[in-house]
């Protein structure tokens, strides 16, 4: 699937986790294992690792947190502007091409289970 | 779990010491949260392999980050160009401070001595310079962006 995205997986989950609204690390790491039904477990060096990376490109910035945080030494994230529309992007483009490999009778393989 | 969780994250703590000190001091802090959270939660849902779970992952995460990271930094490539380049004089000088005019004036008995201090002098006049040039010019390029303040 790496090959696909113009964002890397681990940017693209980190986005989708966050598309929601602010959170802190360990609740983007669990919100992307959610997402992927426990297949991709990101540890805190990718995740902050990226989280850098998306900070200097203006994709993801710093919040406030809540009003009342659970853990006050945590830090809060959230998209900005640029992200929001990075993030509408591609999921834009991953529908386009799940329509094209429709059309061509590429169909997934039955869930299991 | 107690004990053993407190060792594993004074364990953690010690090896995000070998982060480029910038990505160290910005998201450390975080890092051993999440960390002891991973551990608390992994603990209370499968005990003692859930815990080695949470280690052996945390272990490559780290591996694999700490790698990225210094890469990021550029020193392990100018470090290496240093290296290079410091070697490469040291062999030049070796080649032409023997068969240099000045040695004449120096007795026989001192000529040795004289060469492999000039051949000193060489090398760590590159290194010196090479550390320099790294500092003054190549700083805004290693360090991009400014970093976050609490």
């Amino acid at each position: 699937m790496g090959s696909l995205l113009s964002l890397t997986p681990a940017v693209f989950h980190i986005l989708l986790a966050l598309a929601e609204g602010q959170r802190h690390g360990y609740a983007i790491l669990k919100d992307v294992e959610r997402q992927t039904d426990g297949a991709v477990r990101m540890g805190p060096g990718t995740l902050y690792g990226t989280l850098q990376r998306l900070m200097e490109q203006g994709l993801v910035e710093e919040a406030a947190g809540p009003a009342r945080p659970v853990d006050e030494r945590r830090r809060y994230y959230q998209l900005s502007k640029s992200g929001r529309v990075a993030l509408k992007v591609e999921v834009e483009r991953m529908e386009t091409l799940v329509r094209t490999a429709r059309a061509r009778r590429v169909s997934p393989r039955p869930s299991r289970g | 779990m107690g004990a053993r969780a407190s060792i594993a994250d004074v364990v953690y703590r010690a090896v995000l010491r070998l982060y480029p000190r910038r990505f160290q001091e910005e998201f450390g802090p975080d890092m051993a949260l999440d960390f002891a959270d991973a551990s608390d939660e992994a603990w209370m849902q499968r005990h003692w392999s859930g815990l080695l779970a949470v280690w052996f992952r945390s272990a490559a995460d780290v591996v694999r980050s700490l790698t990225r990271q210094w890469m990021r930094t550029r020193l392990p490539l100018v470090t290496l160009i240093s290296g290079v380049i410091a070697l490469s004089t040291a062999a030049l000088a070796q080649t032409v401070v023997p068969r240099g005019p000045f040695l004449a004036q120096v007795r026989p008995n001192d000529r040795e001595l004289v060469i492999l201090l000039l051949l000193t002098a060489c090398v760590v006049l590159v290194i010196a310079s090479t550390i320099i040039f790294t500092h003054w010019f190549l700083r805004p390029l290693l360090y991009r962006g400014s970093p976050r303040r609490r």
